[in-house]
């Protein structure tokens, strides 16, 4: 097979997911696909839920989500295709708020990539969280520092 | 005096837009660190006593990169104070 771009695309925004399938383009080559879904839970830490708001420095958010996506394939050693949508403002409960698809030539890779996009997503892409609850109170959620992180985004 | 924009649990802080002014001139040149005991100050004469070990736990950032303590930064509209992340 030859080598194939690495294909990126980073979504940022308050419009709602749509998971659709890959193109045809993208899918020469490409016999693995992994996905990720994360959703807004009902209930945290006891909590009950009624919606979640995202919050985003987006132009830094947009180059570190694609520079995590790019050192993810390198990473795993592989070609493939990375789409990253999170969504921006309110997102209800059981609603998707973010949604990773890794397309690579085998399975392996594809989980690794996956898993690792979302993981470095938690930790170092500047995106915050206030949960809203049922009772109308509202919280910023902890998170992770960047100060330890080391990365230029 | 510039204006330096706050996000997640900053925005408190801030104005209804996420922008907090800082007496500190255009142009100058500081380490980020420095940049933020200057924040850490203001946030002491302003009351926000609640919110300073936030302000210890963030980084200093532009558009394309986050400035580590140690980096000297130009000041300037624009810069960002970015609290712990918790995206997904």
């Amino acid at each position: 097979m030859d080598p194939v771009s690495p294909r990126i695309e980073i979504h940022l925004g308050p419009e709602a997911i749509v998971q659709a399938t890959p193109g045809p383009e993208v899918e020469t080559g490409f016999g693995a696909s992994c996905e990720f879904t994360g959703r807004v839970r009902a209930v945290n830490f006891g909590r009950k839920v009624d919606s979640v708001h995202y919050d985003a420095f987006v132009p830094l958010a947009r180059s570190s989500l694609h520079r995590i996506a790019t050192e993810a394939l390198e990473e795993a050693g592989t070609d493939g295709s990375v789409l990253i949508h999170h969504r921006t403002g309110p997102v209800r409960v059981g609603e998707a708020s973010v949604w990773i698809r890794v397309l690579t030539p085998h399975r392996d890779e594809a989980f690794r990539v996956c898993r690792s996009v979302i993981e470095r997503l938690k930790h170092e892409a500047p995106i915050w969280k206030k949960e809203v609850y049922t009772d109308g109170e509202t919280e910023w959620l902890k998170g992770h520092s960047l100060c330890a992180s080391g990365r230029k985004s | 005096m510039i204006k330096i924009r706050f996000f997640g649990a900053l925005r408190k802080c801030a104005d209804a837009e996420g922008f907090f002014e800082l007496p500190v001139d255009a142009g100058a040149i500081l380490n980020a660190g420095d940049l933020k005991q200057v924040l850490i100050r203001e946030f002491e004469k302003r009351g926000f006593g609640s919110e300073l070990a936030l302000i210890s736990e963030s980084v200093i950032a532009d558009d394309e990169n986050i400035l580590q303590d140690h980096e000297p930064v130009k000041v300037r509209e624009g810069l960002a104070v970015l609290p712990p992340v918790c995206g997904g």
